[in-house]
């Protein structure tokens, strides 16, 4: 591979003859309900994006506030990503990954949380599994947002770009 | 923190555009625009080229699709 690293940390090379994508970069997700409001970060508030040919890896933590700007989020929160999700080809473009979620306030989060994304999506959100092997999403229908307080979530995942 | 337009890219056959700015600390930034959002407070050539492509069309489409998205979101 040969390419040129430039200012903004962008470097596109020649594997063969196909061009391949390199780009570096940050971006302020939107976080907002699917049914409304939406919340912001007054600290925290970027993502790292490393894309590497279609493969585009997410890093970061945010720091959200628990109040919803708007009306109450009652249900699942959305994250936006850096880039348009693939349409994929057999499910390819599913994608689970990685987050920690932590209150500073309360109580009532629960385990087995994953960032999941769907094709040709733009956002993602975080869902979880229960005991009894039902799931819900972090704001979703029958779980309010379970933070009094600030909180913070840890990402760490990759999935495939469009 | 100010950012230049780079780069619009158009992106699934909702027509997202996945726009690429410049901050003032020379780092790259990116975000995508969708066929339900507001660009009116965009610069022009992000605001043209929403108008060129994000047809009644495809703006049915796209709330078709995240609608079915929800659901999948909220199974029974």
């Amino acid at each position: 591979m040969s390419g040129i690293i430039n200012s903004a940390g962008s470097r596109s090379g020649v594997i063969g003859e196909t061009e391949m994508i390199h780009e570096v970069g940050t971006y302020v997700p939107t976080i907002v309900g699917s049914g409304g409001g939406s919340l912001t970060c007054s600290t925290d508030k970027s993502l790292g994006y490393e894309r590497i040919g279609d493969r585009v890896f997410i890093t970061g933590r945010l720091s959200p506030t628990s109040n919803s700007v708007g009306p109450a989020i009652t249900s699942t929160i959305l994250f936006s990503l850096p880039f348009t999700v693939a349409a994929g080809t057999d499910n390819s473009a599913f994608s689970a990954g990685t987050v920690f979620l932590r209150s500073g306030g309360v109580t009532g989060i629960q385990q087995n949380q994953t960032a999941i994304l769907s094709p040709s999506g733009s956002i993602f959100y975080i869902s979880y599994l229960l005991d009894d092997d039902t799931s819900n999403n972090i704001g979703g229908l029958t779980a309010a947002l379970p933070v009094t307080t600030g909180w913070n979530c840890w990402f760490g995942f990759s999935y495939l770009a469009a | 923190m100010g950012y230049t337009l780079d780069k619009i890219e158009i992106a699934s056959e909702f027509k997202h555009l996945n726009i690429r700015e410049i901050a003032d600390s020379g780092g790259y930034s990116r975000r995508i625009l969708t066929p339900d959002m507001n660009v009116s407070s965009e610069v022009q050539e992000i605001q043209d080229k929403a108008e060129e492509l994000w047809t009644d069309e495809v703006k049915e489409a796209w709330t078709t699709f995240q609608a079915e998205q929800e659901a999948e979101r909220n199974p029974e």
